[in-house]
């Protein structure tokens, strides 16, 4: 269960997000959609903590992740804006990596970095340098990276960004596996038909405030809109930024 | 802690895996002890010729029959042979000769009418090699020509005391060891470099290069604090620079058996018990200098934007080890804290044969150490800024 209560950050002169509030519940998937630039990487950073909100407040299960980072961390899985991984590791080895700083060891770890090789079809490829990666096989490492620890929250910024139509179409099933399993699952995209497909909650962000919030069917409802391609152009106010 | 340490374990495998930062941590230290015991071999070759190439060296002269009192006093310490060539001057600048005189035709006749007679001594002050001859036939002349002074005086019934007005006794009190520590500057000064050099890659990487491939974001969203970071990514940098000054110091030591220093009635220590204060030297030093790589490389946006910065930090610990070669300093109390200067001047007393104070050592040792811990405080600061952990 993630909360933003009012968030609000400027760099600068700069707006790029004014009061954010928005609530993502357990075993739902909220999609944060926007055009490029519209503030959703910056929410994000503030919800996972590593940039400081100018005003509002963010709780994740109830933890606010800037007065007690390591709990609010270890229930927090994250797919930050920049995916690198370690080139030199192999798949495996990222993963476990990070499995270690959050203090699995031995079976365990072991169990858990199989589990995630399993769910993301890395198998072929897990014992492999990351050097030699695809885009598609990046980014599932770096998934497996987040999710090591199990959070029972996950943050996804653009995670089909750059990829292929299979490796889109098996990250739509990973997120859709993280919502039943009963996660709170939280991801940005700025590809409508992504969160028309996945979403059961959408925040629409616009110039840094929210424009709309909802169900797919109240977004239609609320605009008059039959389809939520227009709804959203309504919403956002323009084409600007518009892909899919 | 044992979030450190698997930080720590992983940069170690992670650096051990980088083929080219492994390369050019080891090429220095392999390449160091052949630098400097190859200059300290040219250096002493050129110092010990001393005009002498073993026998009584050839002189050449022109005009030898305008003096043969002189000739035959040159005969002591020479072998006079009439300069045949037409271009005395062309030959000297050539290296041909190191020395030619030219004795001039009114000699004689100057010499017994007891005015100046005239020699003329043709050389090239910037050849190294011939200045220990130069100064050689220098001496001899002026012996000869006091010589020849005394005499008149005697002759006239003069004391030559009275020309005599100062006795001036030179006693040199500089040991053996002392003289070489001046040329044995090198071996400290490639040391401390090896010390600079060899965690500078793995600095960068695990610096920079965490930035630079974007997973930096992620490393800091664990529950592993900055402070822990910096401080695990420092142990891997001190760790390869530790293996590579250690490397260093054994072969650099190693290597100075075969400088051949006697001949310049030089000796310096250099067996196993000075292997080791060198080593007890450098270990506060290569964790300082990988300190402050770390800082640096934190710092860079991109491996080549630290790599820039980082090779001229390299050459800033070259400072201390040129003006010792140049002028000896003798350190004495805080001078010891400064890095690589202290270590400079502690490696040059252990090569004299001097030892290691226990006071210099705990001095160098705080310098580095509490200037290292700041660094390291620094980086960790620096990876909770929004700007480092952000910005690419």
């Amino acid at each position: 269960m993630i909360e933003a209560q009012q968030l609000r950050k400027t760099f600068g002169d700069v707006v790029a997000v004014d009061d954010v509030s928005f609530q993502a519940g357990d075993g739902l998937i909220t999609g944060l959609l926007g055009p490029n630039g519209a503030g959703k990487t910056t929410c994000l950073r503030m919800i996972y903590g590593l940039l400081e909100p100018g005003r509002g407040s963010v709780t994740i299960d109830g933890i606010d992740p800037h007065r007690d980072p390591r709990s609010a961390r270890a229930r927090l899985g994250v797919l930050p804006d920049s995916k690198g991984i370690y080139p030199r590791l192999t798949a495996r080895e990222n993963i476990a990596y990070y499995g270690k700083i959050h203090g699995l060891r031995g079976d365990a770890l072991n169990a858990r970095v199989e589990t995630l090789v399993h769910e993301l079809g890395l198998n072929r490829v897990a014992d492999r340098r990351a050097e030699g990666f695809s885009q598609g096989e990046r980014m599932k490492v770096a998934i497996a990276r987040a999710l090591v620890h199990d959070p029972s929250n996950v943050l996804l910024d653009e995670p089909t960004n750059g990829l292929d139509i299979m490796s889109t179409r098996a990250m739509r099933e990973l997120i859709a596996s993280l919502r039943d399993q009963g996660r709170c699952v939280v991801f940005s995209s700025h590809v409508m038909q992504e969160v028309s497909a996945l979403c059961d909650r959408i925040v629409v962000i616009s110039r840094g405030r929210v424009a709309a919030a909802g169900t797919p069917d109240e977004l239609r409802q609320t605009t008059g809109k039959d389809s939520l391609e227009d709804a959203f152009v309504a919403l956002i106010g323009s084409e600007e930024g518009l892909e899919g | 802690m044992s979030r450190l340490l698997v930080v720590f374990f992983k940069e170690l495998v992670d650096g051990l895996r980088d083929r080219r930062s492994l390369m050019s941590a080891m090429i220095f230290p392999l390449m160091a002890p052949f630098m400097s015991a190859g200059l300290l071999g040219l250096i002493v070759a050129q110092a010990s010729d001393d005009g002498t190439d073993g026998g009584d060296p050839e002189l050449a002269i022109i005009g030898m029959e305008h003096a043969p009192n002189l000739v035959a006093a040159l005969d002591d310490r020479f072998d006079p042979v009439a300069y045949e060539g037409d271009d005395p001057e062309g030959a000297v600048l050539a290296g041909d000769e190191k020395v030619i005189l030219r004795i001039s035709a009114d000699f004689g006749e100057d010499f017994v009418a007891a005015r100046p007679a005239r020699v003329e001594m043709l050389y090239d002050d910037s050849r190294n090699d011939a200045q220990s001859r130069v100064r050689r036939v220098r001496r001899a002349i002026e012996r000869y020509a006091a010589t020849v002074g005394s005499k008149r005086l005697l002759a006239r019934g003069v004391s030559p005391a009275l020309m005599q007005t100062v006795a001036l006794d030179e006693v040199d009190l500089s040991t053996a060891e002392e003289r070489g520590a001046r040329l044995l500057a090198l071996i400290p000064m490639f040391v401390i470099m090896s010390c600079f050099m060899c965690s500078m890659y793995i600095a960068i990487d695990v610096g920079a290069g965490e930035r630079e491939r974007g997973s930096l974001e992620s490393l800091v969203l664990t529950p592993a604090s900055s402070f822990e970071l910096a401080a695990a990514k420092w142990g891997a940098a001190v760790v390869f620079g530790t293996v590579g000054v250690t490397v260093a110091v054994v072969l650099s030591l190693w290597a100075c058996r075969f400088v051949d220093l006697d001949s310049l009635d030089m000796s310096l220590a250099a067996g196993p018990r000075e292997i080791g204060m060198f080593l007890l030297v450098c270990l506060p030093l290569t964790a300082f200098a990988a300190a402050l790589q770390l800082l640096v490389a934190t710092f860079s946006r991109s491996f080549k934007e630290a790599q820039t910065y980082l090779s001229v930090l390299v050459l800033v610990p070259m400072a201390p080890g040129m003006a010792t070669m140049v002028k000896p300093v003798t350190g004495e109390g805080w001078v010891m804290a400064v890095p690589a200067l202290g270590q400079q001047l502690m490696m040059g007393n252990v090569l004299k044969g001097e030892g290691l104070p226990g006071m210099d050592y705990l001095l160098g040792a705080a310098g580095c150490g509490v200037l290292a811990v700041a660094a390291v405080l620094a980086c960790g600061a620096l990876l909770r800024r929004e700007q480092i952990v952000f910005g690419r």
